[in-house]
């Protein structure tokens, strides 16, 4: 059911010294809300653990910094470390990824599911498969095509140049009720109009009996002969213990297979991890634009799909372009922002090839990553169709990904940096990580079976996205929660 | 981890690396710092001890005094060894230091959140 708007509808539980239940959920984001639903629908006593705050509707009104630094890790900055090194902004809240994204919910490409079955031997997704349960979830959710409305001129004056060069573009399909335009998505949706699962798998789950605990953060599972005995768990710095018939680990790409690496189930696991790379490009324009009037975007360029690139604009506040401009001069970010109302905020996203591998010497993991030469070329191809794109679009200067370099004004320069690109040079960002811990057919290639289950262990599954087999270069929310419904699907079918 | 150890290196760069600097009050400059720290401090221990290092590498390299009362020479020291570094191993931290620096200045800078105001109006 969808809940009226400006309802903070959740309740939280404390959790006692140790927790009995049958069914734990460790993470709250858009798998774990699934598992929490469907479990407590079909009668199960489900406890959903989330490491993060819970923050009701109107607390998203407060200042863009501090609730980044409430609703992310890492204030919204978690490095992976390489050459080029990667910002990955990751979630960290009741809703998860779902609470600070733009809403977006794709349905997995066909193309997208061949590959799955043609080079990860994955016979179970398909189009007819996840279909209901899309239904299901569009239907939920409230998702439905964007239309155009007042603001959104970044969106519009991308969507037209795409036009006029006879590029495909698609409408945003988002979780979205009656969209106010604040802005705000990034931090929160302080109208209530996007619908996070926060306000509907969440709460449904809850009608239904499942207990939420927020700022649990759930250290280490213990098991034995295969099977999981027990999580144990930090609340406001005292231990707590849980004890389950049945674990469901959906605490995200870095955080599950930190936890399954730190608590010895499972070794192999984060040795793959996949991520989109995001190029921010910051656009000056002869008149004003007002870009921070509107919503994320209304229209995505999708010309470039099976090359692995989306264009679109991007939530503009001065906030948004001073780190995006992090790697210029201070002076030369006073400059754009004195011009703001001319000035819009944009994203090439890439679906990359590029490998991560996660390491947990301590208790915080660390991510090494390195970006493979096929990649440099399709970020090169990227760098050059949103600089046309944007030139066409009416831009007068565009500042690129690039360090050390000035913005250019025109598309011979921005080809002359292109030619003089320097990889270590590049500010690259992510905010969708996936596959690492894939599905797979055999416990040799991944880390949980078709079905969710974690290889060799009997009461432990996963359904968050680090079970993706690969990298799907679309907003991943539908994907992950359409296979969280077939995982949990089947497992309710025979549990 | 020290935070406001941290935090009292951070202050130069923060003068060197936020926008609109020179219009925040000292005591604003000092704010964001001790949040930053925070935010670093929340990070794994060898993050935030490389990023100690480095600060504490970068200052003694290009003498910058991390104190509160950071002085224009200061800041300008600062902002000038930052644009001119050449040391790649430490663009990770850098960019770090500017994006969270960055995200959480503006709080500072408006007095009612911008998209509250438009709002209202």
């Amino acid at each position: 059911m969808i809940h009226p708007m400006n309802e903070s509808p959740l309740k939280v539980d404390r959790p006692s010294l140790t927790v009995h239940c049958d069914y734990l959920v460790i993470g709250s984001g858009a798998g774990g809300s699934v598992a929490a639903r469907e479990l407590a629908l079909a009668g199960k006593d489900v406890v959903v653990v989330e490491e993060g705050p819970y923050l009701p509707l109107e607390q998203f009104r407060g200042p863009v910094g501090s609730l980044t630094r409430k609703l992310y890790r890492s204030g919204g900055v978690t490095p992976f470390f390489g050459s080029p090194s990667v910002a990955f902004a990751e979630a960290r809240c009741v809703g998860g990824g779902t609470t600070i994204n733009g809403g977006l919910l794709w349905r997995t490409p066909a193309w997208i599911l061949e590959e799955w079955g043609r080079i990860h031997g994955l016979t179970l997704y398909s189009e007819q498969v996840l279909k209901p349960h899309f239904v299901t979830i569009e239907r939920l959710l409230g998702v439905r095509s964007t239309v155009h409305v007042e603001g959104n001129e970044d969106s519009k004056l991308l969507a037209r140049a795409a036009r006029s060069l006879g590029w495909k573009v698609s409408a945003a399909r988002r979780a979205l009720g009656n969209c106010q335009n604040t802005n705000r998505c990034p931090t929160g949706c302080p109208t209530g109009a996007k619908r996070s699962v926060a306000l509907t798998y969440l709460v449904e789950a809850q009608e239904h009996g499942a207990r939420l605990m927020p700022n649990v953060r759930v250290c280490s599972l213990t098991h034995e002969a295969g099977r999981i005995t027990g999580a144990t768990g930090l609340f406001n710095g005292n231990r707590v213990n849980f004890i389950a018939d049945r674990y469901f680990l959906a605490a995200g790409p870095i955080q599950t297979p930190h936890l399954l690496k730190r608590s010895r189930v499972r070794s192999s696991a984060g040795n793959q991890l996949r991520f989109h790379i995001n190029l921010k490009f910051v656009a000056r324009f002869s008149s004003p634009i007002r870009a921070d009037v509107g919503t994320i975007f209304t229209e995505q360029v999708q010309e470039f799909e099976k090359q692995g690139l989306y264009m679109m604009a991007s939530n503009c506040l001065p906030h948004y372009v001073a780190a995006t401009l992090s790697h210029q001069s201070r002076q030369e970010v006073e400059s754009v922002l004195t011009d703001f109302a001319n000035v819009g905020l944009f994203v090439a996203q890439v679906r990359a090839r590029a490998g991560g591998r996660i390491y947990s010497p301590f208790d915080t993991p660390i991510v090494m990553q390195s970006i493979p030469s096929e990649d440099l070329l399709r970020i090169g191809f990227a760098l050059k169709r949103m600089g046309e794109l944007l030139f066409k679009a009416g831009a007068v200067k565009i500042y690129l990904p690039l360090r050390g370099e000035l913005g250019v004004t025109s598309s011979l320069e921005l080809q002359g940096v292109l030619d003089r690109m320097v990889p270590q040079r590049l500010e690259l960002i992510t905010v969708h990580a996936m596959s690492s811990c894939p599905m797979a057919a055999s416990p040799d290639r991944g880390t949980v079976d078709e079905y969710g289950k974690v290889w060799n262990h009997s009461n432990l599954w996963i359904c968050d996205s680090s079970t993706l087999p690969d990298n799907i270069g679309e907003s991943p929310q539908g994907t992950i929660m359409a296979v969280a419904h077939e995982i949990l699907r089947q497992h309710v079918s025979q549990h | 981890m020290d935070k406001d150890r941290l935090a009292r290196r951070l202050i130069p760069f923060v003068y060197a690396l936020c926008p609109y600097s020179e219009r925040l009050a000292p005591q604003s400059v000092c704010s964001i710092a001790r949040e930053v720290a925070a935010i670093l401090c929340l990070q794994s221990r060898p993050i935030s001890f490389g990023v100690l290092v480095y600060l504490w590498i970068f200052s003694v390299v290009v003498g910058v005094k991390c104190q509160s009362d950071s002085s224009t020479l200061d800041r300008m020291t600062c902002t000038h060894a930052l644009e001119h570094s050449r040391f790649p191993i430490w663009g990770l931290f850098r960019k770090m230091l500017s994006t969270l620096i960055a995200l959480n200045a503006f709080d500072y800078m408006y007095l009612h959140d911008p998209s509250d105001e438009r709002k209202s109006a």
